[in-house]
């Protein structure tokens, strides 16, 4: 493949955003190069762990413990990680990244083409106005320069594409997406929706919102995707093309059209720039095989390389005009990292329904939407608000794991399922910090000879505060559920867990206080966009990925538009 | 190779002293060893220990078992590939605190015993928390409902194809075969 050729647009990283600005330029006949740091992944071919029963794999699905401990130490953490998806997973040995000593960061991360989109948790909702109008309502942060109704369309154009099941429910404070059906409730849900709902008539507790095909659309089939088969192995990759990722989506669409060229396996260093016209040339990418550098052009760079990697590059992107890194005259590049809390939350047994059960293993949970602090008062215990996701089963034989008993009689008792167990677990949007950053570590490099990401981002006491509240509403909502045996769990919260980081390469109406503008734009070089999670300048408590997917679309129109009237050229 | 062959010699000195004794309930769990594949030097002298022990913790019933989810096998391997060589000492000094306690209550030979005298050899490890019984325990039920025949033991779709959120129980008869943690 040439790489010489005169490509429109760079798009750097090719998972949740880089996809979908792959499809946006490419449909608009562009010329497009997707630099991916990681291997291809080819559809279903690449898919290693999909089809494979526990007893096709000699360890069941479980990854040697001592691979984990030398090649796996961060990643293993993932709930996501097993055998059958240790593939879509970055090996730790080979790529290092810094955190201080009393800041622990768990950086979780692809390394192939596809990103954290063939693993992710396929989890959708939509940001409402509270969520744009947060940061101006209490003075955290800067204020965003979007509000929802910027954003409304481009939720409406990315979810008919991507494919969205849930329920309409009509709550101002997580606005109804565009839904294929809603998955089924277990009955144990529907009796505690009913139960909750009656109890707190400010809570809503819905089924969750989830990237899954249940009613495909006529494009949707003519790129290869169909229903979903509800086997719940989703992070292996899935064949049907039955959830969303880049590799069953947005990158088949941009490929179709004749204008993509995908180069994976090179990682980008830096973005070149050429001080004359103040613009940026290209990226300079490092061939993985070869350790070769090379020189890429183009005429507008969109990042779309996961959150840390954006602002890494940028960092790494120093130059006479830019000396603390790319596009960075305000000076908050690397500031504001955040990322959601959570790991809490509590379960309880629910009686009643012993003779229940579900048929078929749904890929998706139950959410209770934002009740606290929906006028963004700052008069509460706490500032912003969180969710829950929730889920209810029977557990089976894995929780006779580490139990007693043998024989006959356990094999017996092992036989039936357990009584129904019902389970919140609170999600609380992190407040934006100046002194949460990413910076460059002065002298650790990874094999490239680059600069590691070195993060430093600790938690508040409006975080503390919220805690508090997420554990006792659990609680209760389970107790208005009619759960028994109720009991609470707390670990500690370590940012980059969630897999939600966010921020440093924030949007804001002011160049002296934000990198980018309301379209994702570089306020100090045009041709420059960032539209992946770097761009956030606050968090709300949803998972942020369909909002990846509306900001890259609405980006990349943007952009296309200014393209066409000669202004980046 | 050399531990090839001697793991075979080894194994047939085994079937030839069992054959010798008259029972049958060791050779099925030999049978399962899966040809002279990969038992570990060091774990060859317990095979039939773990092997008598797995199969009285998920023995045969209208299904098949422990041995013929060849939960041996999987146990040797797990011995070999993920242990830590500490780990391995720790299992093979345990079994052997096992065979003493098994030795203790008159039982010289756990492939000819009465599975009931093993059974109460047995529950006093479970009662008393001993390590290695439990490690042994959890690795043979993870091994068991894990394998292909826990198929035949509980309800298994491998594409269910669709989602009904509310059943009667009755209507899918057991548990769900979870796909492992």
């Amino acid at each position: 493949m040439s790489l010489d050729g005169n490509f429109d647009v760079i798009v750097v990283g090719s998972g949740m955003s880089g996809g979908w600005a792959a499809k946006e330029f490419a449909e608009k006949g562009f010329k497009v190069l997707v630099v991916e740091r990681g291997k291809d992944t080819k559809p279903g071919e690449d898919y290693l762990g999909e089809f494979k029963e526990p007893w096709d794999m000699e360890f069941r699905d479980r990854v040697d413990p001592n691979l984990v401990a030398s090649d796996y130490a961060t990643q293993h953490k993932c709930y996501a990680f097993r055998e059958s998806t240790r593939n879509f997973f970055i090996n730790d040995r080979e790529n290092p990244y810094s955190h201080g000593e009393d800041a622990p960061f768990n950086w979780l991360r692809g390394d192939q083409v596809g990103g954290k989109s063939l693993m992710w948790a396929r989890q959708s909702y939509r940001w409402s106005e509270m969520d744009f109008a947060a940061n101006k309502a209490d003075g955290h942060g800067n204020d965003w320069p979007i509000r929802y109704a910027d954003i409304e369309n481009w939720y409406s154009y990315v979810e008919t594409f991507a494919g969205i099941s849930g329920s309409a429910e009509g709550l101002p404070q997580l606005p109804d997406s565009v839904f294929q059906p809603p998955m089924d409730m277990t009955c144990v849900e529907k009796a505690a929706k009913e139960r909750i709902e009656a109890a707190f008539p400010d809570r809503k507790f819905i089924i969750g919102r989830a990237a899954h095909l249940t009613k495909p659309t006529a494009e949707q089939m003519e790129l290869g995707r169909s229903s979903c088969q509800f086997r719940s192995q989703c992070e292996r990759g899935c064949s049907y093309g039955a959830y969303f990722s880049s590799v069953s989506a947005t990158l088949p669409a941009a490929e179709r059209t004749g204008n993509m060229t995908m180069l994976p396996r090179h990682l980008v260093e830096r973005i070149n720039y050429d001080p004359k016209s103040q613009r940026a040339t290209g990226v300079r990418v490092i061939d993985r095989d070869t350790k070769q550098p090379k020189d890429l052009s183009a005429k507008v760079i969109f990042l779309c390389a996961s959150t840390v990697a954006t602002n890494q590059i940028m960092l790494n992107s120093t130059s006479d005009d830019h000396p603390t890194g790319f596009a960075n005259s305000s000076g908050v590049l690397g500031k504001y990292i955040m990322d959601h809390h959570h790991r809490l939350g509590a379960s309880g047994v629910m009686p009643g329904f012993d003779d229940k059960y579900e048929a078929g293993r749904r890929p998706n949970g139950t959410y209770v939407a934002r009740y606290h602090n929906l006028d963004n008062r700052t008069d509460g215990e706490f500032l912003r608000g969180f969710g829950y996701q929730g889920s209810s089963m029977r557990p089976t034989w894995p929780e006779a794991l580490g139990g007693k008993g043998f024989g006959t009689d356990l094999k017996q008792q092992l036989k039936q399922p357990g009584p129904w167990r019902l389970r919140l677990h609170a999600f609380g949007e992190q407040l934006p910090i100046e002194t949460n950053t990413i910076t460059l570590h002065p002298n650790k490099t990874d094999s490239y000879g680059i600069p590691q990401p070195h993060m430093d981002v600790r938690w508040s006491d409006n975080e503390r505060k919220m805690r508090k509240a997420m554990k006792a509403d659990a609680v209760a909502m389970l107790e208005a559920a009619g759960a028994t045996n109720i009991e609470t769990f707390e670990n500690d919260p370590i940012p980059g867990h969630c897999i939600h980081e966010m921020g440093g390469v924030r949007m804001g109406r002011d160049p002296k206080t934000s990198v980018l503008n309301g379209f994702n734009q570089c306020h100090d070089v045009p041709n420059v966009f960032a539209t992946d999670g770097s761009a956030f300048a606050s968090i709300a408590c949803q998972n942020p990925s369909l909002t990846f997917m509306a900001l890259t679309a609405r980006a990349a129109d943007y952009a296309a538009g200014q393209m066409k009237e000669g202004k980046l050229v | 190779m050399t531990h090839h062959t001697s793991s075979m010699d080894r194994r047939s000195l085994l079937r030839g002293s069992v054959t010798v004794a008259g029972a049958a309930i060791v050779l099925p769990s030999l049978a399962t060893l899966g040809g002279c594949s990969s038992v570990p030097p060091t774990l060859e002298k317990s095979m039939t220990l773990i092997s008598v022990i797995s199969d009285r913790i998920i023995p045969e019933t209208d299904t098949g078992g422990a041995l013929a989810a060849n939960v041996p096998s999987y146990i040797a391997a797990v011995y070999e590939k993920h242990f830590t060589e500490e780990q391995q000492g720790d299992f093979v000094s345990g079994l052997s605190d096992i065979s003493g306690a098994l030795s203790d209550a008159g039982i010289q030979f756990v492939d000819t015993a009465e599975p009931a005298d093993v059974d109460a050899v047995l529950q006093r490890l479970d009662d008393d928390g001993n390590e290695t019984w439990q490690l042994l325990r959890d690795l043979t039920v993870f091994g068991f409902y894990t394998s292909e025949t826990a198929t035949k033991e509980l309800a298994y779709e491998e594409i269910p194809g669709r989602y009904d959120g509310c059943v009667p129980l009755a209507e899918v008869g057991s548990a769900w075969l979870a796909r492992g943690v």
